[in-house]
């Protein structure tokens, strides 16, 4: 099972990688 | 966005000069797509930054990751350095843009060059400085194996080095951004290579995580990017883009004293660049020699090379990504066993 040292930063940089690619796609279709 | 940059009064989007006659079909594509990258990155960035604070704290975690961590001034330098460089040569690159767009042909050379060197010192003090800070109000938490400018040499000639390594790379990721998708997808590759080298752990304070931290969701914006810049491209990131691109990636290896791993997780990058080195070069030596200028590549940037040798733009861009995602993993197995050393 992954550790909490891990899964937090993976959690936290996977949220931040797809928030930007939402907001990009978002974006570029307006 | 693109509909917007195509009303925008006053705007020419002509297609690039020196380029294949192939790509003159690509007149009236807006540029400055970096805007989006960039915007898309900052916003994500600083807003999961915010609510990653709030949850730690909430969560117990603490200092070192909660709200009290992100309202030490202390912190600022490692938070903010790096969206600081990316930020201000987006602006650069808008200027220069912008220039070209309105039919003023662009910055000169010599003005770019500068606006980059001012950049990347102010990036650069900014570490130097934020590094004294913590060493001086909270020694006990950084190990000083992570603290950049730690590598015995002389604080002045890594400095140097430093600048040489920022202002390169973020002309070398503006020479490669000519073709449809090829930077963006580089930079993706570039963000997943930063994010599988950091410790995996979130702490403010820990210099060598902080270039994942942006290049999440840097490569998550140029992910997104890249729907609308695959090949036929409907928008351009411009200088806009690359040269912030290209300023993040050599900042973030700085950052995280990883500049000897830079050739081979932005080995394109570096392929584009020394093929424009070395063509202007001969062309110069022959000329010189023979009194006729001759070339080594049919036409400088590489990818050019290969599309006027009969290559579609997107084997171009498959094949050039394929290149550097071997010459990445390369890089990490010798990152991984210790042959790199720590620099700077």
């Amino acid at each position: 099972m992954l550790s909490d040292a891990l899964l937090l930063p993976l959690v936290h940089w996977g949220i931040s990688f797809v928030v930007a690619f939402v907001v990009m796609a978002a974006m570029g279709s307006q | 966005m693109i509909a917007w940059l195509k009303r925008l009064r006053g705007m020419k989007w002509s297609a690039r000069e020196d380029t294949p006659d192939t790509h003159l079909q690509k007149a009236g594509t807006p540029s400055m797509g970096g805007l989006g990258i960039i915007g898309a990155a900052v916003v994500s960035y600083f807003g999961v930054q915010a609510t990653g604070a709030v949850v730690y704290s909430l969560a117990g975690y603490g200092m070192a990751t909660g709200v009290a961590g992100i309202l030490r001034p202390v912190m600022w330098g490692v938070l903010l350095l790096l969206p600081f460089c990316a930020v201000a040569h987006a602006a650069l690159g808008l200027a220069d843009d912008w220039s070209k767009a309105t039919g003023r042909g662009g910055l000169r050379a010599r003005t770019k060059l500068l606006g980059q060197i001012v950049a990347a010192n102010l990036f650069l003090i900014g570490v130097v400085w934020a590094n004294l800070m913590v060493q001086t109000w909270l020694p006990s938490r950084v190990s000083a194996a992570s603290i950049p400018f730690s590598f015995s040499v002389p604080l002045w000639l890594a400095f140097t080095v430093a600048l040489l390594v920022i202002v390169g790379v973020s002309n070398a990721v503006n020479i490669t951004d000519g073709i449809d998708g090829l930077a963006a997808g580089l930079s993706v590759q570039v963000g997943l290579a930063f994010l599988i080298i950091s410790p995996k752990v979130v702490v403010l304070l820990q210099w060598e995580n902080s270039a994942a931290a942006f290049w999440a969701p840097l490569a998550g914006a140029c992910a997104g990017f890249l729907i609308f810049n695959k090949h036929k491209a409907q928008v351009f990131m411009g200088d806009t883009g690359s040269l912030a691109l290209g300023a993040a990636l050599g900042a973030a290896a700085v950052m995280t004293r990883t500049v000897f791993l830079l050739p081979f997780i932005g080995f394109v990058f570096f392929v584009e660049m020394f093929s424009v080195m070395l063509q202007v070069a001969y062309f110069k030596y022959t000329r010189k020699k023979s009194g006729e200028g001759k070339r080594i590549f049919r036409r400088a940037p590489l990818h050019h090379h290969f599309e006027l040798g009969g290559w579609s733009e997107k084997r171009v861009v498959l094949t050039f990504w394929t290149v550097n995602l071997v010459a990445t993993a390369i890089g990490l197995a010798l990152w991984s066993v210790g042959i790199l050393p720590r620099f700077p």
